[in-house]
């Protein structure tokens, strides 16, 4: 009897309670203070972006070219632009370009690079080997004068009102979304690559596994297969895999506006306004200070909760 | 004695060393890389600067007066008719490999511009010559009909098929200037590369390292040698406007020839930059075209009503900085031909309230059921802040919607060569200082660069008729009708403002400023500093 | 080891034929070609200029004598700057590149690096946390900013440094440093992250086990094994460096090959555009198998056969 209490203890005592692997990663990640940072930051800039028409004080047009560069006071807690628009105003607006830029941006590289991997890892054989060729020929070719190819394309192919046609609806479409979708399209178009690689490696691990045989053996096939069993498995990874590169997207978006080939004016986009005023550094300081603060915030924000997310879902961390 | 001698060859040594620090350097910004050295086929300001100093035309421009005046010919006498003229050329003018400058290379020039297969983009300025235009277009296999004749080696005279009182302008440009012919049949297209080229102008190229620098120097064999002052003229190929003021401020740069705008209000306030400043008029216009064609700009009341609603003097003001001057007509101030339209009441100045009442005269009152429209420009930062200050006011002034949008400028020419958008930005320069240049070539109704599709048979009659005719008033008179009719009675299109030339110069630097063909740097000095 | 090497030169050709096919086909299908300018030219003209450039050939025909000529590295001529050729512009403007772009990325590794190994070594200390912070700056400060703001502080201000262009070593630090910054901060953050994780492998355990310092098994046995992930960030690093010195070209009037990947597509300059499109991707295959090279170095585990 005594002895059977002592086991019962004991057992108490050594076999932990059963956690799932995301709660375990969730009480990791809350631990990490930098991360939580991040998260706040990134939370922050997601509410201004979407609550942007009632947080600006001005809308991002207003504005009277008389104020041009006018020097930050009461009114205008960081000045105006060269239009004599707000800056403070316009950057809370950008953040929904730069934003949406680094989302979208990241969502379509991912669907293009994570249904181009399964489908290549899934295959096998010859199909994976030709697809998995044609990626490793893509990385070596230059993306700057992709992208630059691509934009011209779309600027010039794009840019009618032609009611009726699917040509006048994508640049009426594009038009209504201040000449965002093309950039979208060709972010996506010049970033999945990599996440191609990881998600056919991923799958063909996968692919493997015990439960696929199971799921094979009772008759699963094809895009049941794909979609039901291998893609929930790599979706954890792939996922963290992609907001890291979240802000890579963001200078993406920013050198696109850089080389004018960003939203049109007069959108607001950090990116844009850091070209705007780097020319004017030295007479108006803060017209790149605070487009460049804020890339930078919203980077390190990402970087953090990255990071954070990465190693919270990491299996090798034992602390 | 040997002392003497002595102290003599120190006093020499020292007078050289003294003499060679004295060696007048100009620190000068191309701002690019200039693409083609060749006087044929240059088109762009880079090159024809570079031009400038290295090779001598018949004619030139007086930097203060813009008038004619020779260079490398003495005189010229036209016929009665005006159809005949003979330049009469200096005999001792030679390239910098011995040989002398000839009227039979001003003929080789003339016909190598106009060779088809040389593929100049500035022949057209040559076709007022006898035979050009069809050994240019290809319609004559042979050049030896071109109106251009050597007569002797120091004598060259030209047969034109209209008489043209600005002929010696054309002469002078750089198209016409003679080449060294042995050089560059036996180089073709390389014969500009700084190991073959031989130039007969006021320096010569020393140096070219690509995309990095060039340096010219002064040539001792040049025929006003001795009026050259600066030594060597180094030149940067710097393309970032606000690296080029910043090398300026440094006192890396001698001049800056494109200071930002984005900068004026920091230079005009300090008290060092605002002085080095210099503002002036620069002959081209900065204008907004309709499609002429395109609904709903095919309506001249929907025309107006845009023209209307564009306040110039606060772009000038607040937007551009630099001292631009309002335009209501295409002609700019400086070039023969050039009408004051905001003096003469000629076009629309800014009206909010004329504008919507154009607007609602033309059945969209207060901007109901007006479609949207696009206002196209060429990928730039400046012709952005221009556009969205400019379709601002039209969105608040006539409450409608106008989407700005910007294209590659090759993209953006092939658009408004096939079907141009319904507003859309371009500007125009001079070649020559006569109004043909630019009423007659740019919106004649046959004419390839006439994007707004303005189609009057009236305008062209009177343009051409002013080109044929030759008593200037008459034809001051022609192309005042013309502008009317165009700017306003028409409003085919928006003229904006007329450029300025903005630049900063060292107060050492003693210099002055040529509004055509590239800065006369053999004209200038340096002061010790 | 030599027959892997043969094999990925092997390797370049079709990269070289899948990338100049899809360049060709892209920059032929963007409106607008190199003769179409302000002042529209006569017919003829163009005519004449089409044929000299063999413009008015199928394009098939164009593709095939454009890698004809590849082959035998005769580039052709450029359209944009009649008294070059793309041989003249590539041997003349790739050399600025290669030493910016070396040099930033000397910066990038042996900044990077060292930073890095300090932050695990000393993982948590105030020296950690000093060093991520910088390395999270220069992740996040992009080169249109960083390029300008050096120059003001360094050239205009204190004058250390030339404001700008090229031509002595000097003229390199300040450009090299605005475009390696980034990468200098990856690979820091890398070799941290790496090293840490070899730190907690067995075989380390073992050497603290035996008594070995910490500073030994640090940079002995842990480094080299750490070093293997990091240089997976090698070749991308290479490309972004190549890419992102188009930037920092023009803020510092640098005259290397930058420039061209951008004004080579508004001249439509069809060779220029084909050529510096295909010497990239050649590059990075070059590195990409240098890299690879170093992974056997590094790892005696991988041998190639």
């Amino acid at each position: 009897m005594g002895m059977e209490r002592r086991v019962r203890r004991a057992e108490k005592q050594r076999v932990p309670k059963p956690r799932s692997l995301l709660h375990d990663a969730m009480r990791r990640l809350i631990r990490n203070k930098a991360a939580i940072v991040g998260g706040f930051l990134v939370f922050s800039l997601v509410v201004l972006a979407i609550g942007a028409n009632w947080i600006a004080p001005y809308g991002y047009t207003d504005g009277h070219v008389r104020d041009n560069y006018m020097a930050a006071n009461a009114s205008h807690l960081i000045g105006c632009d060269f239009m004599g628009r707000d800056v403070l105003s316009r950057l809370i607006y950008g953040a929904r370009v730069s934003l949406a830029a680094a989302f979208v941006g990241a969502l379509t590289s991912f669907l293009i690079g994570v249904i181009y991997g399964l489908v290549s890892g899934y295959f096998g054989g010859k199909t994976d080997n030709g697809m998995m060729r044609f990626v490793d020929i893509m990385f070596a070719f230059p993306t700057l004068l992709l992208i630059i190819l691509l934009m011209v394309y779309f600027k010039s192919t794009f840019s009618v009102i032609e009611p009726g046609t699917f040509r006048g609806f994508l640049s009426s479409l594009d038009r209504s979304m201040g000449g965002m979708l093309f950039i979208f399209i060709g972010i996506g178009i010049t970033s999945w690559l990599g996440m191609a690689r990881l998600i056919r490696a991923m799958t063909l691990s996968v692919r493997e596994k015990e439960y696929m045989e199971a799921a094979r053996a009772i008759g699963a096939s094809g895009p049941r297969l794909i979609f039901h069993h291998i893609f929930p498995n790599i979706l954890g990874p792939a996922i963290v895999s992609q907001a890291l590169q979240i802000p890579g997207f963001i200078l993406y978006e920013a050198f696109l506006s850089f080389i004018g080939l960003g939203v049109n004016p007069p959108t607001p986009s950090w990116g844009a306004m850091l070209n705007e005023g780097y020319i004017g550094m030295r007479s108006h300081f803060n017209l790149v200070l605070w487009p460049a603060i804020a890339i930078s915030v919203t980077l390190f924000a990402f970087n953090f909760l990255g990071d954070g997310v990465r190693d919270a879902f990491d299996p090798r961390q034992t602390r | 004695m040997k002392k003497v001698w002595l102290l003599g060859l120190i006093l020499t040594l020292l007078i050289g060393v003294l003499a060679v620090g004295q060696v007048k350097t100009l620190y000068w910004n191309l701002g690019t890389e200039p693409p083609s050295l060749d006087p044929n086929t240059a088109t762009d300001t880079t090159s024809i600067q570079v031009l400038q100093a290295l090779f001598v035309g018949l004619t030139d421009f007086d930097d203060a007066t813009m008038a004619v005046v020779p260079e490398l010919a003495m005189h010229w006498e036209a016929s009665e008719d005006g159809l005949t003229w003979t330049f009469y050329l200096r005999d001792d003018v030679y390239w910098t490999d011995g040989t002398p400058v000839t009227a039979q290379q001003v003929e080789y020039s003339v016909k190598r511009t106009l060779n088809p297969a040389t593929g100049s983009s500035y022949a057209f300025v040559l076709w007022m010559i006898d035979g050009a235009e069809a050994y240019n277009t290809g319609e004559v296999e042979s050049a030896d009909g071109v109106g251009v004749k050597a007569l002797g080696d120091y004598r060259v005279r030209f047969t034109l098929n209209q008489s043209a009182g600005y002929f010696p302008a054309i002469a002078g440009m750089w198209v016409c200037r003679p080449l060294p012919i042995t050089v560059v049949e036996e180089y073709g297209d390389a014969w500009t590369n700084a190991e073959n080229i031989v130039t007969n102008g006021a320096y010569k190229l020393g140096e070219w390292v690509h995309e990095d620098h060039m340096i010219l120097y002064k040539s001792e064999t040049f025929y006003d040698a001795d009026k050259t002052n600066i030594h060597v003229v180094y030149c940067y190929m710097i393309e970032e406007a606000s690296t080029a003021m910043t090398m300026y401020e440094a006192g890396d740069l001698d001049a800056d020839e494109n200071p930002p705008l984005e900068d004026m209000d920091r230079i005009k306030a300090d008290p060092v930059l605002s002085a080095e400043l210099h503002t002036a008029p620069d002959l081209c216009t900065y204008y907004y075209g309709f499609n002429n064609e395109k609904a709903p700009f095919d309506n001249p009341l929907v025309r107006k009503a845009f023209a209307s609603a564009i306040d110039r003097q606060s772009l000038i003001d607040y937007i551009l900085k630099g001292g631009q001057k309002p335009a209501q007509t295409f002609v700019c101030p400086g070039i023969f031909g050039y009408i004051d339209g905001v003096a003469e009441g000629i076009g629309y100045p800014y009206d909010p309230e004329v504008a919507k009442q154009f607007l609602a005269d033309a059945g969209y009152p207060n901007g109901e059921g007006f479609p949207e429209v696009t206002l196209m420009h060429n990928t730039s930062e400046g012709h952005s802040k221009i556009a969205q200050f400019i379709g601002q006011s039209f969105m608040d002034t006539l409450n409608v919607t106008v989407n700005i949008v910007n294209q590659e400028w090759k993209v953006y020419l092939a658009t408004c060569r096939e079907d141009a958008p319904q507003i859309y930005r371009m500007g125009w320069c001079a070649d020559y200082p006569d109004a043909n240049n630019w009423v007659n070539e740019v919106f004649n109704s046959e004419s390839g660069s006439n994007y707004a599709n303005y189609n009057s048979p009236d305008f062209d009659a009177l343009v051409e008729q002013a080109a044929r005719e030759s008593d200037p008033a008459v034809r001051l008179d022609l192309y005042r009708q013309a502008e009317t009719l165009m700017c306003d009675t028409d409003a085919g299109i928006v003229p904006i403002y007329f450029y300025t030339m903005v630049k900063l110069t060292k107060p050492y630097v003693v210099r002055t400023y040529a509004a055509l063909g590239g800065e006369h740097w053999e004209q200038w000095d340096i002061l010790p500093h | 080891m030599f027959e892997f090497v043969v094999r990925r030169l092997l390797w370049l050709i079709p990269v070289i034929f899948v990338v100049s096919i899809i360049t060709f086909v892209l920059m032929h299908s963007i409106p607008g070609g190199p003769f179409d300018a302000e002042k529209a030219l006569p017919q003829a003209i163009i005519d004449n200029l089409n044929a000299k450039y063999h413009l008015d050939d199928p394009l098939w025909k164009q593709y095939v004598d454009y890698m004809w000529g590849f082959v035998r590295f005769d580039l052709g001529p450029s359209i944009a700057y009649r008294s070059r050729t793309v041989n003249d512009i590539l041997a003349q403007q790739w050399p600025v590149t290669a030493m910016l772009g070396l040099a930033s990325f000397a910066i990038a590794v042996f900044g990077g690096i060292p930073l890095g190994i300090i932050s695990a070594v000393k993982q948590n200390s105030l020296a950690d946390y000093t060093s991520m912070g910088i390395s999270m700056l220069g992740l996040s400060i992009p080169n249109m900013a960083l390029g300008p703001l050096l120059i003001w502080v360094f050239a205009l201000n204190l004058k250390w440094f030339p404001v700008a262009t090229w031509g002595s070593p000097i003229h390199v630090v300040l450009p090299a440093i605005t475009l390696g910054t980034a990468y200098m901060a990856s690979f820091a953050r890398l070799t941290r992250a790496s090293m840490l994780q070899v730190v907690r492998e067995d075989y380390i355990q073992t050497a603290r086990a035996k008594g070995v310092r910490h500073t030994t098994v640090m940079l002995k046995h842990a480094l080299r094994n750490a070093l293997i992930p990091v240089s997976t960030i090698a070749g991308p690093s290479f490309a972004g460096i190549m890419t992102g010195s188009m930037i920092v070209e023009r803020i510092f009037a640098i005259p290397g090959i930058g420039k061209y990947y951008v004004t080579s597509v508004g001249n439509r300059d069809y060779p220029v555009i084909m050529a510096t499109t295909l010497v990239f991707a050649i590059a990075v295959v070059l590195m990409n198998m240098l890299v690879d090279v170093s992974y056997g170095i590094l790892d005696p585990r991988i041998r190639y056969n």
